[in-house]
């Protein structure tokens, strides 16, 4: 599904990532970790389409993420690490507003249903009066509106109670069984990673993380 | 486009009492600022009563003359009335017109034709008596030019007689007619004549004009807001561009604007101003120029707080360098070949808004596509 050659990026005389190459196969679960700044969320970014590497290709389905650049963004959903939803609307308000201006016409029945999949259910109220898992929840369904077939997610869950992490670590795993959706995660939480995860990417020299993935049996790959 | 609408209903939901308030002020300003502006001359107008013991055709067209004066509030008392309105202090000064003014005035006299009373308040007696003793010569004057002519005519043209009346009658048509303070001038050359605007202090459409300045600076905060907000970034994975869907927002804001000026535009005509529908045109292009620059000084703030800063300030130095408040018209005579540069200068002079207008369209297709060949690149 996703075919990453050899991927390259540097700021200024900085190389944050160097030939980096793996695959990823549909419904596949993927963990992207490593320490703060070695590359996790320039990898995410350029798999979002949302940069470009120095060198090196990425094709997604076949096809060329420079050549098909457009095609390809219809396939990605892309989850921030900020919170990227109207504050002073409400959950309904912000589904419909992405829905309105996305690939995918959406009912708002549907809508509603992948908000309560979720167990999102504050369908009223403003986003402003939510809970930060609430609010995670929903920055997950809007990415989710035009069911992209890879879903990029930049450490999703940081500073959400217990609870919410579950919830969402529960339906990304069920979307990725039921609708063979891909997902590359990054995360500081190497629980939740172990838990989630079908694999693992280690990016970094730093041999911390591979060690503790590894005691857990977990396929650890290091780029 | 009817998505777009849909999206830009939602946010203007959630702030639909503040839109509405940026929206209307213009309109609302500008009669406020006129009313409240003739309420303040009603107010500082002189006081002055005039007591009229006969009512003869000379000492009513006195009385008119003074009554027409702008900077008096006359008020026709009988005498008891005046003095004591003037103890009361309630009068500046009263002045009667004695019964035999126009015997006098045909007479060419011109002693004790008025008897005048002031107070120890009275701040503008003097003014005010000069300026009704300069009336009364004025009328003494004409009275003697007429017998001099009736003399004349009876010398040298017997055939028509004049009467005195309409000797009078006729040097006051002339007068009125001939005024050269009033009058068109041309080169002699030229064939045209043009009727130069009067130079009134507030001029409704300069106020309009400001107000909209700010009013749109102020609406166009929406730019700023949704250039710096979070959710930007998704527009990357949505069917519209980012750039795009600020450009379809600003052809929906424009829209929306350009109904509430043509009511404004229906309103402070009804009230103030008799322009043609024309004007309209004329209003739109500046709109139009308005919207324009508005949008584009917008893509150029992050911080809503330094933005908004800039407009007040913007908008204050147009009120007072554009003209459109305080006539200029002195100032720039000296620099004649510029007026083009100052963006008010073809809706003040009631032309349709070309040059900026193209300027700033040309500013927004170049922003447009740069940003378009980024998204693809």
């Amino acid at each position: 599904m996703l075919d990453v050659r050899k991927v390259s990026k540097a700021f200024g005389t900085h190389q944050v990532l160097k030939e980096i190459s793996f695959k990823i196969n549909p419904g596949e679960i993927i963990g992207l970790v490593g320490e703060n700044g070695a590359g996790k969320s320039t990898l995410l970014k350029i798999l979002a389409t949302i940069d470009r590497p120095d060198s090196g290709s990425i094709s997604l389905n076949n096809m060329d993420y420079i050549k098909d650049n457009k095609t390809i963004r219809k396939t990605l959903g892309f989850v921030p690490q900020d919170i990227a939803v109207w504050e002073d609307f409400s959950v309904e308000e912000n589904m419909i507003f992405f829905e309105k201006l996305g690939w995918v016409k959406k009912s708002k029945k549907i809508l509603h249903e992948l908000c309560l999949d979720m167990k999102l259910d504050r369908w009223k109220e403003k986003v402003n009066t939510l809970s930060g898992g609430m609010k995670r929840k929903l920055n997950l369904a809007i990415t989710l509106i035009h069911e992209p077939g890879l879903l990029l997610l930049d450490e999703p869950t940081v500073g959400i109670d217990l609870k919410s992490k579950n919830e969402i670590g529960t339906y990304l795993k069920n979307l990725a069984i039921t609708k063979q959706t891909a997902i590359i995660y990054t995360s500081h939480d190497m629980d939740e990673i172990k838990k989630l995860c079908d694999r693992v990417l280690c990016i970094g020299d730093d041999p911390f993380y591979e060690e503790i993935l590894k005691e857990n049996e977990k396929t650890v790959i290091t780029l | 486009m009817k998505n777009t609408i849909l999206t830009r209903f939602i946010h203007l939901k959630k702030h639909w009492l503040s839109f509405i308030f940026w929206l209307i002020l213009p309109l609302i300003g500008t009669i406020t600022i006129i009313q409240i502006a003739d309420e303040l001359g009603e107010d500082s107008k002189i006081p002055v009563g005039m007591v009229l013991e006969e009512s003869t055709r000379q000492s009513l067209t006195l009385y008119k003359s003074i009554q027409d004066n702008s900077l008096l509030a006359v008020e026709k008392l009988n005498e008891d009335e005046a003095l004591k309105k003037l103890e009361k202090h309630e009068l500046d000064s009263v002045f009667i017109i004695k019964k035999g003014y126009e015997e006098s005035i045909r007479q060419g006299n011109r002693n004790r034709l008025v008897t005048s009373y002031h107070s120890n308040l009275s701040f503008a007696y003097t003014t005010v008596k000069e300026m009704i003793v300069s009336l009364i010569q004025q009328d003494t004057g004409r009275s003697k030019t007429a017998y001099i002519v009736n003399d004349l005519s009876e010398e040298y043209y017997q055939k028509d007689k004049w009467t005195w009346d309409e000797i009078v009658k006729t040097s006051e048509i002339v007068q009125e007619e001939e005024n050269l303070l009033k009058n068109s001038f041309s080169y002699s050359d030229i064939n045209q004549t043009n009727e130069r605007p009067t130079d009134a202090l507030l001029n409704p459409w300069g106020i309009w004009a400001v107000l909209s300045v700010l009013c749109s600076l102020f609406i166009f905060d929406w730019v700023v807001k949704e250039r710096t907000a979070s959710t930007r970034q998704r527009f990357f994975f949505l069917n519209i561009s980012h750039h795009r869907y600020l450009l379809r927002n600003l052809v929906i804001y424009t829209i929306i604007l350009f109904l509430v000026d043509i009511v404004s535009f229906m309103m402070i005509n009804q009230v103030y101003t008799a322009k043609n529908i024309n004007f309209i045109l004329t209003l739109l292009s500046f709109k139009l120029m308005i919207l324009l620059g508005s949008f584009l000084v917008a893509l150029c703030f992050r911080k809503l707080f330094n933005y908004y800063s800039f407009s007040v300030a913007l908008t204050l130095i147009i009120a007072i360098m554009s003209g459109a408040i305080f006539p200029i018209k002195d100032i720039t005579s000296f620099y004649q070949n510029f007026t083009w540069l100052n963006p008010f200068h073809a809706f003040l002079a009631e032309e349709i808004t070309m040059i900026w207008t193209i300027i700033l369209t040309a500013f927004t297709i170049v922003w447009y596509f740069r940003k378009e060949n980024d998204r693809n690149a």
